[in-house]
């Protein structure tokens, strides 16, 4: 099938069988007819493009307030251990102390944020999809 | 006997090994295959896989001794090194595998000039590798002679051979399935330890750190680690005082320091970001890191009961005599739980153990190797020496090649290595990782000014200041201090008197020796009677004892001081006529271990000011090609330069 393979091919290849494919498509050996689609792409244009700027605005603000959320809880521990080890002695469950509770607690975070930006990042997936598609369509205006 | 069961547990896990390498060498045609798998590894694979590089001799073996020999603060390392995967998941899994396809010098060539970011891409992740692979090589060695008894020198070129032949036969393939099946085999054997350790307490967790705080053994640590503190303390407290933090990281400054490396220095690791390449698309590289974060959580959470258990039942003593950062901790339990020292079962989870953390470390070394020999052959071999013009078969012979030449300074750096203290050189390893790589690859991704001389100054002056502060740190010997010490060992040290509090004079004081830091007021501590006294008077207790536990502690206490005695008459010839460090100094400059709170905002702000001062077309041109790429996945893997 990719003896004359052009971008096209791939491409529906790929919306066929879902990008996890692609691999197939560079093994082969007709890198040349792939080429041709590489230099219709106008990056600029879908930089510029609305959905583009959506899609870069909504994730980086996702983003950073999870990684300040992570930072934040994280240094919490190594700073109250140095400077409020009082806190960390109160018992709570019987010898368990505040201090084996926060740092258990930091593996919960942990996961919980990994398991919400996974969550999160199939919305992204869906718009950069989208994107992917149409890139050839996205030109510049003349 | 127990040795010739050692040797058949090592022999079997070995021949697994080798077995997946002989599969995999079947597999290597190309140089996706050589280097990145083909890119045919699923996410939950490649995080087994991650799992695996992380879980390093450092991290089973290491923290599960501090945890056995300190209590909290040994849980608390664990924290910083899962944290790190937070960065690595948000910021870099993802762009990376958009942007890169085998190195970290494929992702800073994208729109930085490719040839200067390819040079310091590999002049960094050479550096980083060796500091790391340092430490793997001395470990293996140190774990081979105490378990088989061969020396020191066979068993690194041992390690080094073995790991050779994963890398050079199976290239990636091999090096990410050993990976594999070693993670899984070291939370297999990490579960039963769990397991049998936990039962008696009816796996309730209120019940089995009871057991901890009631443990004499435990007391006993506490006591000699508090010294003149725990004077006033009844046997209930110093139980519980091993539950709570300060008992092994005794400087705040310094233990945020070392945090910010951990938690920033895993996103700028060269064997880790190459993971990320062995993946077919972004969403696969997720998930993996997703499983990683599981694995090495729920792995770590398996380590506070591993130390606490070895804790109890070898005890601190009996552990940090065989070694002093307690990395025979997790192999000893298994011993005491499967029956002893003179049981079979004992002797052979003993063996399974440490075979597993033997294959641990032969596979990081191999990942670390590859990761090195990438840089060379790709990076600088490939792409700068020969203008990305080479045939298949050129670059993967020039890859073996590569492989095999890192591979033999690996050997020559562990032999030379040999008795010194490598602990700190993974802590490095993370500092330079978050203060070189972190910041060019970053900045890079996400900023629209960065450029080439941005790249490489801060590469240079992040990673340079991480190395020059630790040469001046006290980890390195300072003669004076180790004869000091050697005599008060020998002779007894005298009491000192009280001192009173010390204002600081300024922010400057609290990093380098030059001025006075705040320091609390301390009191007066009592004489220290020499040596071969202290084990007169073991020795004399002794007569008047009779419980078994009690001459079985008192017994490790001579031991360790007979080693102490040792360890100072060596130190008193080996500094005799030295009064500096390497570096020319006789006290250290910087006081802190983990340079990562100053050399981190270093490399950024280097990074940020040198790409303002100076212009650079291509990377302002190429910016939104690669910002669409990377937040899309538009053409993954066709990186052509």
């Amino acid at each position: 099938m990719l003896q004359t393979g052009s971008y096209f091919t791939a491409k529906t290849l790929q919306s066929q069988r879902g990008y996890g494919h692609i691999q197939e498509i560079y093994s082969s050996k007709n890198w040349g007819d792939f080429f041709v689609g590489k230099y219709a792409i106008d990056w600029e244009a879908i930089e510029a493009d609305p959905r583009f700027q959506r899609l870069h605005r909504t994730k980086m603000c996702f983003l950073w307030c999870l990684m300040l959320i992570a930072l934040t809880f994280y240094f919490t521990l190594p700073i109250s251990a140095a400077y409020f080890q009082a806190t960390f002695k109160i018992k709570i469950w019987g010898v368990i102390n505040i201090g084996i509770l926060f740092a258990l607690s930091q593996f919960l975070v942990a996961w919980l944020i990994a398991a919400i930006y996974a969550k999160r990042a199939q919305y992204y997936d869906a718009q950069a999809k989208a994107l992917k598609d149409d890139a050839h369509n996205i030109k510049a205006a003349l | 006997m127990s040795q010739w069961l050692t040797f058949a547990v090592f022999s079997s896990i070995i021949l697994l090994t080798m077995s997946i390498t002989w599969w995999a060498s079947k597999r290597v045609k190309s140089t996706a295959d050589f280097y990145a798998a083909g890119n045919s590894i699923s996410g939950l694979q490649n995080g087994w896989a991650i799992a695996g590089d992380y879980l390093s001799a450092a991290s089973f073996l290491g923290i599960a001794g501090l945890i056995s020999l300190y209590g909290y603060d040994g849980f608390m390392y664990s924290v910083g090194f899962l944290m790190g995967y937070i960065a690595v998941l948000l910021v870099i899994a993802e762009p990376c595998r958009n942007i890169g396809k085998y190195t970290l010098g494929d992702i800073l060539a994208f729109r930085n000039n490719p040839k200067k970011a390819r040079i310091i891409a590999a002049i960094s992740t050479i550096t980083v590798s060796i500091f790391y692979l340092t430490a793997q090589m001395v470990g293996g060695g140190v774990l081979v002679k105490t378990l088989i008894g061969i020396d020191y020198e066979v068993s690194v070129i041992i390690v080094g051979v073995l790991m050779l032949a994963y890398v050079v036969f199976g290239g990636m393939v091999a090096t990410t399935w050993v990976q594999i099946v070693k993670a899984v085999l070291l939370v297999i054997a990490s579960l039963v330890l769990v397991t049998l350790v936990w039962i008696p307490y009816g796996f309730s967790l209120p019940a089995f750190l009871q057991g901890v705080v009631d443990d004499p053994k435990i007391q006993a640590q506490v006591a000699k680690l508090l010294g003149a503190a725990a004077n006033n303390m009844s046997t209930q407290e110093l139980g519980q005082r091993f539950l709570e933090p300060g008992l092994f990281l005794k400087d705040p400054i310094d233990q945020i320091s070392l945090g910010v490396a951990l938690v920033f220095g895993t996103a700028g690791l060269p064997h880790i970001l190459m993971r990320f390449f062995t993946v077919p698309n972004a969403q696969e590289a997720r998930k993996s890191v997703v499983w990683a974060m599981a694995i090495i959580g729920g792995f770590y959470v398996l380590t506070l009961f591993l130390g606490f258990g070895a804790a109890m039942h070898v005890g601190p003593e009996i552990i940090g005599g065989i070694d002093k950062g307690g990395n025979m901790a997790a192999p000893l339990l298994a011993q005491y739980l499967g029956g002893g020292e003179n049981s079979l079962l004992g002797n052979f989870m003993l063996a399974f153990v440490a075979a597993v953390a033997f294959a641990t470390i032969v596979a990081v070394v191999a990942g670390l190797v590859l990761a090195s020999a990438s840089a060379i052959a790709h990076d600088l071999y490939v792409n700068v020496i020969k203008h990305g013009d080479a045939t298949q078969a050129q670059q993967i012979k020039a890859a073996r090649v590569a492989s095999i030449g890192v591979g033999i300074v690996a050997i020559m750096i562990g032999i030379l290595a040999k008795g010194q203290n490598v602990a700190h050189l993974v802590g490095m390893a993370f500092a330079v990782a978050a203060s070189g790589n972190l910041p060019a690859v970053f900045l890079t991704l996400y900023w629209k000014r960065c450029n080439t001389t941005g790249v490489v100054m801060g590469m240079l002056i992040g990673a340079g200041a991480a190395i020059l502060l630790v040469l001046v740190s006290p980890n390195m010997t300072y003669p004076l201090k180790a004869i000091s010490d050697a005599n008060n060992t020998l002779q007894g040290a005298p009491a000192l008197a009280a001192k009173p509090a010390v204002v600081s004079e300024g922010l400057f004081c609290e990093f380098f020796t030059i001025c006075a830091k705040a320091e609390a007021a301390k009191p007066a501590a009592e004489a220290m009677p020499p040596a071969a006294q202290q084990i007169a008077e073991l020795k004399d207790l002794l007569t008047r004892i009779r419980s078994q536990e009690a001459v079985a502690g008192i017994n490790a206490q001579i031991t360790t001081l007979e080693k102490s005695i040792k360890k100072s008459n060596e130190d008193l010839a080996k500094f005799q006529n030295q009064t500096s460090s390497i570096m020319g100094l006789e006290k250290p400059l910087f006081r802190l271990k983990n340079p990562g709170i100053i050399s981190i905002p270093l490399g950024f702000l280097m990074v940020i000011l040198f790409s303002l001062l100076t212009k650079d077309k291509r990377a302002e041109d190429l910016w939104e090609e690669l910002y669409v790429r990377q937040n899309t996945g538009l053409q993954v893997q066709d990186v052509s330069h």
